[in-house]
């Protein structure tokens, strides 16, 4: 059995499409998304009176003459709205109207994705794992519901071929920033238990927690300041562990074959945990590229390789 | 932090944002220039003086601004590519994936051997042009045989060997600990350093404009007309544009290492106020210090006096004939002698420990990408520090130490031809990019075009014009490395060893049941 695994692709279209052809381009059997699947980015599309539309991204106010221009740069972005200089100055000023879009935007998207998948993975007996985790609205885990093709084994646990098992957990360890599934560590902890309960052998199971262990080397991420500013000293930003003190815990009490994470994007690694492999792929959505691992299981033999490819 | 802070969350200007994890304000400019500083390592003046004499007619000032210019160029080429992949691994993550994985793993291999070289070299650095010169211009003050002898024992085989593996064993052991510790050592160190440049720079104003006599005091301490038999029958050759720009390499080979910032890039997205500000602004105040001294050193002692020094049999001084040696000697004064002497002590001690950091985080990237064993990505769970890597460097660095130490195989410059393929080769991407990588270009920051012409390949093939004649010289350079022939085979060898490397991993993880291939292919999108 070959499983590919990803995380974070924060609403990169490039990203997702990339996601659904990697069963045929690695040749796997199961394909994951570990969670963050939405994005943290509105562009605004802004028609302007004399008939283009500009918009800002990565920094570059862009002119966009054609359709085909816009169709480029939408394939870049996370999400965009188009709209009058009016419209835009209304949004500006209030943080809720802001907030409104992102549902509707996030919730279109998560359902224009779910029916791509349906289309493209349907009868093709590629299993496909998608959840929700830190960064997505809980209201995403309904929509996932939805689709044909793909299982949300986000709190619970789903049976894989040849006896294995994969259980999830979207649920993070608190981060500077509100997101929508921080919780503390001890909350974390109780639901990784709960979902436990339906594990039957921890050795023939894959741990797919979204927030890695800490102080594995997977959890580096830069310190930041009280102004969310990375701080930095002569040799760049200084890295510390910011992982999961309850994913490491649970790691240690049922000592998966495998745990699978993403969260920390700058901290891609195969490691181990006192002797249990614990992996992050990383991530680099914001270039479309796809950073993935690809885990090879033997049905009797169990764990045989875990590999990181950037696709 | 409580929530209500939380809410005032940094975002790019121009779009919307909503409550999510990772949302940071940028690396700042000027902490990208600190970092540039680092690498640039003034205390190279030394022997970037010393080299003069062997470029006659050539204009020390306007070799350093050509220099500057050029590296104003390749740090562009740095700043605009890391910016489209902005990922920690330098050149290897962009040159990767713009040209072909095997070249950008070589270009950095050859970097990062080079770097492990200098490891070991500077470490001969500190004893030869900052330790030796400082007892030197001691004992000469002081009248002090102890301090001579120490002088010339920090000049020799054993002196340079064993202070050279200090400075290796102790960065080895300050980063395999912690590299938090490090740096904090490293940014006390850099404002003791900082000081002490105000000084000597105040000290070499008082000395040309003739407040201080440094005429005198030489002569005070090296015999009554010692100053003019020096300069006898010297004279300064009229300025030639030609030898300039053969002498550019000198300051080159030290401004252009700001680039070097790009191993951290993942951090630093906002091109225009991050790794362009930052490694352009290293590169323009380090030139423009080092402007300034070269100006200061040859109105305080006189052209003449520097170009003769070094090479006159009427030189008997017991202190090393090295520019900071001469402003301890304008001050007349131990106590400014010391003073004007730490930035000299600090930064050529720090360099080292600069090196070790850029290789170490190279080797961890080679790792991750499968094209280095595992075993040298592994990371003290401790320290968090890459040990296995530093352990591997730091015993290199030694090897190369000990050959530099106690044979003439190899010569200050003799790892510079190595690190030119890295910027020839990063000149080269800028200039293809946005034809190779069409799609990427127009939808990156750096999508500007100057009428049909996209930026990033004109500042590119000016960088590259720099960079070629840097490489160019360095090639038949044989100025001040006693053997050329190694350096320019050690460099080939290094080349071809990383693609061997490369191949042979890639062989080796197929054979493992892995597409190394897969690892920088992007999956195609149906």
């Amino acid at each position: 059995m070959r499983i590919y695994f990803c995380s974070d692709i924060h609403a990169s279209r490039r990203c997702w499409k990339k996601f659904l052809a990697s069963a045929k381009f690695y040749d796997a059997d199961i394909i994951v998304v570990g969670g963050d699947i939405t994005g943290k980015f509105i562009v605004p599309i802004v028609r302007q009176p004399k008939g283009y539309h500009t918009a800002k991204f990565m920094g570059v106010e862009r002119r966009l003459e054609n359709k085909e221009e816009m169709q480029q740069l939408k394939l870049r972005i996370q999400y965009w709205s188009e709209m009058t200089p009016d419209e835009q100055e209304w949004y500006a000023g209030d943080q809720a109207r802001v907030d409104e879009l992102f549902h509707k935007l996030v919730l279109d998207r998560v359902t224009e994705w779910l029916m791509e998948a349906d289309e493209k993975l349907r009868g093709t007996g590629v299993r496909c794992f998608v959840s929700g985790a830190n960064d997505d609205f809980l209201e995403v885990d309904d929509a996932l519901k939805c689709s044909e093709v793909i299982e949300d084994p986000n709190g619970r646990v789903i049976d894989l071929p040849d006896g294995y098992q994969i259980l999830g957990m979207g649920y993070g360890n608190p981060t500077p920033w509100p997101c929508p599934r921080d919780i503390p560590e001890a909350e974390l902890a109780v639901r990784i238990d709960e979902a436990a309960k339906g594990v039957r052998d921890p050795g023939k199971t894959i741990f797919s927690l979204h927030v890695p262990p800490i102080g594995t080397g997977l959890d580096l991420a830069p310190r930041l300041d009280e102004n969310l500013q990375m701080v930095v000293n002569g040799g760049g930003p200084e890295m510390i562990p910011v992982g999961s003190t309850a994913t490491k815990e649970a790691i240690l009490k049922y000592r998966p074959l495998l745990g699978l994470h993403g969260h920390i994007h700058e901290s891609k690694g195969v490691k181990k945990l006192d002797g249990i492999p614990v992996a992050n792929p990383g991530s680099e959505y914001g270039e479309g590229i796809l950073d993935g691992l690809l885990i090879d299981i033997h049905p009797k033999k169990g764990l045989r390789k875990v590999n990181l490819v950037t696709g | 932090m409580n929530m209500s802070e939380k809410t005032a969350m940094p975002a790019p200007s121009g779009v919307f944002t909503r409550a999510s994890s990772g949302l940071v304000r940028q690396v700042k400019a000027q902490d990208v220039m600190y970092y540039g500083w680092q690498q640039i390592a003034l205390s190279y003046l030394v022997f970037i003086v010393l080299a003069w004499s062997a470029y006659p007619g050539a204009s020390m000032e306007w070799g350093t601004v050509i220099a500057t210019v050029g590296g104003l160029a390749l740090g562009t080429c740095y700043a605009l590519l890391s910016a489209v992949y902005p990922r920690s691994g330098g050149e290897y993550v962009f040159i990767s994936r713009i040209i072909h994985p095997a070249v950008g793993f070589t270009a950095s291999f050859s970097f990062t051997f080079w770097q492990i070289f200098y490891y070991g070299i500077n470490g001969a650095f500190l004893a030869i042009y900052a330790l030796s010169p400082f007892c030197g211009v001691l004992g000469v003050q002081m009248n002090s045989p102890g301090l001579l002898d120490a002088s010339s024992w920090f000049g020799g085989g054993w002196g340079i060997f064993i202070t050279g593996s200090i400075m290796v064993v102790f960065f080895a052991c300050l980063q395999g600990t912690g590299l938090a510790r490090y740096f904090r050592w490293q940014r006390y160190a850099s404002y003791a350093a900082a000081v002490s440049l105000v000084i000597t720079i105040v000290v070499l104003a008082l000395a040309a404009t003739g407040v201080l006599d440094f005429k005198s005091n030489f002569d005070h301490l090296a015999g009554t007309g010692a100053y003019q038999e020096i300069i006898k029958g010297t004279s300064v050759a009229s300025g030639s544009f030609t030898e300039t720009v053969k002498f550019m390499i000198w300051p080159a080979f030290s401004i252009w290492f700001a680039v070097a910032s790009v191993s951290f890039s993942g951090e630093v997205k906002d091109v225009r106020r991050g790794q362009l500000i930052g490694i352009n602004g290293a590169m323009l105040s380090m030139g423009a210090a080092m402007l300034v001294l070269v100006y200061l050193f040859r109105a305080a002692f006189g052209s003449a006096f520097l170009l003769a020094s070094s090479t006159s049999s009427h030189y008997t001084l017991a202190a090393a004939p090295f520019v900071n040696v001469f402003t301890g000697i304008a001050g007349n004064n131990v106590v400014l002698t010391i003073l004007t002497f730490i930035w000299v002590l600090v930064i050529a001690f720090f360099v080292g420990g600069t090196c070790l950091v850029y290789m170490s985080r190279a080797m961890l990237a080679w790792s991750i990408d499968g094209v280095a064993p595992e075993r040298v990505g592994t990371v003290s769970e401790r320290f968090h520090s890459p040990y296995v890597a530093i352990i591997f460097c730091a015993a290199l660095a030694e090897i190369w130490l000990g050959l530099f130490a106690f044979t003439s195989l190899l010569g200050p410059i003799s790892g510079f031809i190595g690190f030119t393929l890295s910027f020839v080769l990063v000149s080269l991407t800028a200039i293809l990019f946005p034809f190779v990588k069409r799609e990427v270009f127009e939808n990156s920051p750096i999508a500007w075009r100057i009428g049909r012409a996209p930026v990033i390949t004109l500042i590119g093939i000016v960088s590259l014009v720099f960079v070629g004649v840097g490489t160019a010289r360095i090639l038949v350079d044989h100025a001040y490395t006693p053997n050329l022939a190694f350096a320019d085979y050690g460099a080939l060898t290094v080349i071809v060893a990383g693609v061997v490397i490369f191949y042979a991993m890639r062989y080796y993880r197929t054979r493992q049941g892995l597409n190394i291939d897969q690892r920088y292919r992007e999956i195609p999108i149906e």
